[in-house]
């Protein structure tokens, strides 16, 4: 079968033919601003960022470094301080040791006690039993207290016997003593009779009224008459 | 740079001119060159700027900081070449410190300044031989002026201003405790090396502990030495011994609390030690030890179960011939005694009796079995061994009541502990056990044999007829046998006293051995209360002694000392107390 090359020239469609020649007939000076522009490259912008950070870095390393110089160097002060402290520690321990080593002390003890070295036979040690020994100090505790009540009486004893010998010791003024004892008793009744008849609320304080009070509501509670023999 | 290079267009010199209109002329990779020296210059300069911001930092901060003194760390630590080695109660016996010693350079002295330097080193140390400095500055080499300077002597030193004298820090072992423990711990050489006890078997040990700053732990009690070591030199000026000693174990465990040996010597005068009187006498001494052997003989017996200790020798003569040796009893006896007599009265015919009974290969096994004549596995060098013998009826005579046969002190101990302790066989040892021992017991003598024993040993020290009644200290329940041995070609004698405490339980054996000791007849004796004097009573003018007359003395005031703190310690020292 052979082909016609011709066959289909003028079937396609003709809608877009005009601006297709459009498109053919160049212009020159269509495209000259459609470039895009080069970027206008600043070095400072550029380096001063990286500037910035080297900085940083070089101020932090050295910070860090030198904190780190500081650190190490305090903890050799302590330590040398540590080794310092273990070697006298380890002096006065040796100190400590010569001091108290037993021949020492026995030699001190020699010098400075009546007795270098005094043992306890068993014998000695079996009075030390444990409730005889508190037994024996509460009885003399309780002795003790005993002693102080009777010394307190012999005392309050030893006034008024003193007195009573004044009084005694002369007889003619004994009846004028005992005037003047029943004139001040007298008195001193008088007086409080006065007061109470002058202001009677004064016998009455709060503290009065209200365990009267109390009693009287107990009273009632319990049925037992208020008033006596009512 | 770029900069410039920007502004160059608006610059209307004519040089700047040209040099844009060059630029412009550049090829591409021309430009690409241009472009990475700028950026290089740029960086060089970010860096110059940098740095010289950071100095400026640093030179602020320092200015600013107070100043400070910086120790090295090197220079003030101190590190012992040995470990330390310390009592059961943590008291140093031995420990390293660091001493300037003062030596002299002679080529540093001037031949004019030789004599005036002599003259100021003899008037700050008078001791000093001016013949043997002299000598030594001549030779022209470099000598020890003194080693071991205290402060007061260094500062001296040190004030003479001569650059001759040459001060060395040294490393050296001090003893806090002096003479106290002189036989246990041995001593070291200059350059810090163990020579001879504890010094010398633990030396390897003893600089690794250096290192990790660990001390080495001892058994012993150095209050407890004290005490013992004080009874025994007080008892020189009433016995006037020439040498003695003494060795408190525990039963159990064999861990040695007191070894004292005298004479001893102060360990930080260092000096060669050549006389035979400062051998330790507890373990590098054989001795024969006498009747002390008796308990032996009487255990062997029992443990074969050929007697009892109610049974009776009858007729028991004062006199015994063997071959062309006489065996006498110390002194007038019953003749008829029970076994348990035997030992109280301490009858040599009577033990010879029980012996003979025994047999010859069965007492010899036994005696093996408490390795009495074997040489020691102990914690120092200086061990002693018993002197071989032929076995005989002779020497089965003479063994029963302990002559002729030899034996250290320390396996003595030993084997009475094992008589104490119920059979159990014991290793002494002077280091600190660990509280867990998982070894298991080996029993080589029945529990039976011991408690008979230990209470036979009971009654030696508390009946009137016992040798050993001054060791009666009340409280403490003590139990033991004397023995005095004459010592060969010579008519002094060598007394020793073991006692287990307390009987009931033996928890301690202590051996107290009196060398050569002499009757006191101005010491009173005082007896303690018993059934024939409640009260007990004091006597004086004693002509004899043997070791009832005085080891036993000493022992018992030794316990009456060291029970307190053996009480203290162990509550189960003293059943009652």
């Amino acid at each position: 079968m052979s082909t016609d090359p011709n066959k289909w020239t003028n079937t396609l469609p003709n809608m877009h033919k005009e601006a297709e020649d459009e498109k053919f007939n160049l212009d020159h000076s269509r495209w000259t601003n459609t470039l895009p522009k080069i970027k206008n490259k600043n070095p400072v912008k550029k380096y001063s960022f990286t500037l910035i950070i080297f900085i940083i870095g070089f101020i932090s390393i050295s910070v860090i470094k030198n904190e780190t110089r500081e650190l190490q160097k305090e903890i050799n002060n302590l330590q040398a301080l540590i080794n310092d402290y273990k070697f006298s520690l380890h002096q006065s321990n040796l100190d400590y040791q010569v001091i108290t080593s037993p021949e020492n002390l026995s030699k001190l003890a020699k010098l400075h006690l009546d007795v270098d070295f005094s043992s306890y036979k068993r014998s000695q040690i079996k009075i030390l039993n444990h409730e005889k020994f508190s037994s024996l100090k509460s009885i003399e505790r309780k002795g003790n207290i005993g002693k102080e009540i009777q010394s307190k009486a012999l005392k309050n004893l030893k006034t008024k016997t003193a007195k009573l010998k004044k009084i005694y010791s002369n007889p003619d003024q004994i009846p004028e003593e005992i005037k003047k004892q029943v004139i001040k008793t007298a008195k001193r009744k008088k007086i409080e009779m006065k007061d109470l008849y002058s202001n009677p609320k004064s016998i009455l304080d709060s503290k009065k009224v209200q365990n009267w009070a109390g009693i009287q509501v107990v009273k009632a509670f319990f049925g037992i008459p208020i008033i006596p023999g009512k | 740079m770029k900069k410039k290079s920007k502004k160059i267009p608006k610059n209307k010199s004519f040089f700047f001119k040209d040099y844009s209109e060059a630029e412009i002329n550049f090829n591409s990779k021309e430009k690409k060159q241009i472009k990475v020296s700028d950026n290089r210059i740029t960086f060089l300069f970010c860096v110059f700027i940098s740095l010289i911001f950071i100095f400026t930092v640093k030179i602020i901060y320092l200015s600013l900081s107070p100043k400070k003194v910086f120790f090295s760390q090197k220079e003030t630590q101190f590190i012992k070449k040995r470990g330390d080695i310390i009592d059961s109660n943590g008291a140093i016996v031995a420990t390293n410190i660091e001493i300037y010693s003062a030596g002299v350079n002679p080529k540093l002295i001037k031949d004019k300044d030789k004599e005036k330097f002599i003259i100021n080193l003899r008037l700050t140390f008078p001791e000093i031989d001016k013949k043997k400095i002299h000598r030594n500055i001549n030779s022209g080499k470099f000598f020890y002026l003194k080693k071991r300077l205290t402060e007061e002597e260094r500062v001296k030193l040190w004030l003479l201003g001569n650059k001759a004298i040459i001060f060395e820090k040294k490393q050296f072992r001090i003893y806090p405790q002096k003479n106290l423990l002189s036989h246990i711990l041995g001593q070291i050489d200059d350059d810090n090396n163990g020579i001879s006890g504890i010094e010398k078997y633990f030396d390897e040990d003893l600089k690794k502990r250096g290192l990790k700053n660990t001390s080495l732990k001892l058994a012993i009690d150095t209050n407890l030495q004290h005490l013992i070591r004080k009874e025994l030199i007080s008892a020189e000026k009433h016995f006037k011994q020439t040498g003695s000693a003494a060795i408190l174990m525990d039963v159990n465990t064999g861990e040695i609390l007191s070894l004292v040996s005298l004479p001893d010597y102060d360990l930080n005068k260092r000096f060669s030690i050549k006389d035979e009187i400062y051998t330790n006498k507890i373990t590098k001494g054989v001795y024969e030890l006498g009747s002390v052997f008796k308990t032996f003989t009487l255990a062997a017996g029992l443990e074969n179960n050929i007697i009892k200790e109610d049974t009776i020798f009858k007729n028991l003569k004062n006199k015994l011939n063997c071959d062309k040796y006489t065996i006498t009893e110390h002194d007038e006896l019953p003749k008829n005694l029970s076994v348990e007599q035997i030992l109280i009265r301490s009858s040599n015919i009577g033990s010879i009796r029980i012996a003979q009974k025994i047999g010859l290969e069965k007492y010899k096994s036994f005696l093996n079995s408490l390795e009495l004549f074997n040489t020691i596995k102990f914690d120092i060098e200086e061990v002693g061994t018993p002197l071989p013998f032929k076995w005989g009826k002779c020497k089965l005579a003479t063994a029963s009541y302990g002559h002729g046969i030899s034996t250290t002190p320390l396996q003595l101990a030993r084997a009475y502990a094992i008589l104490g302790n119920g059979g159990y066989k014991v290793r002494p040892s002077i280091l600190k056990k660990a509280e867990k021992v998982n070894k298991k017991k080996v029993q080589i003598i029945s529990k039976r044999t011991s408690d008979k024993i230990n209470s036979i040993l009971r009654k030696v020290v508390s009946l009137d007829e016992g040798t050993a009644n001054f060791a009666n200290v009340d409280g403490y329940e003590i139990g033991g046998k004397t023995g005095t041995a004459v010592k060969y070609n010579s008519n002094a004698k060598l007394n020793t006293f073991v006692s287990l405490f307390p009987s009931s339980k033996p928890n301690y054996v202590l051996l107290v051995m009196l060398d050569e000791p002499k009757s006191a007849p101005n010491f009173v004796y005082n007896f303690p209360p018993s059934k024939k004097y409640p009260n007990g009573f004091k006597y004086k003018g004693e002509r004899r002694n043997t070791s009832g007359w005085n080891t036993v003395v000493v022992a018992g005031k030794i316990i009456e000392k060291i029970g307190p703190i053996l009480a203290i310690n162990n509550l189960q020292a003293s059943k009652n107390f």
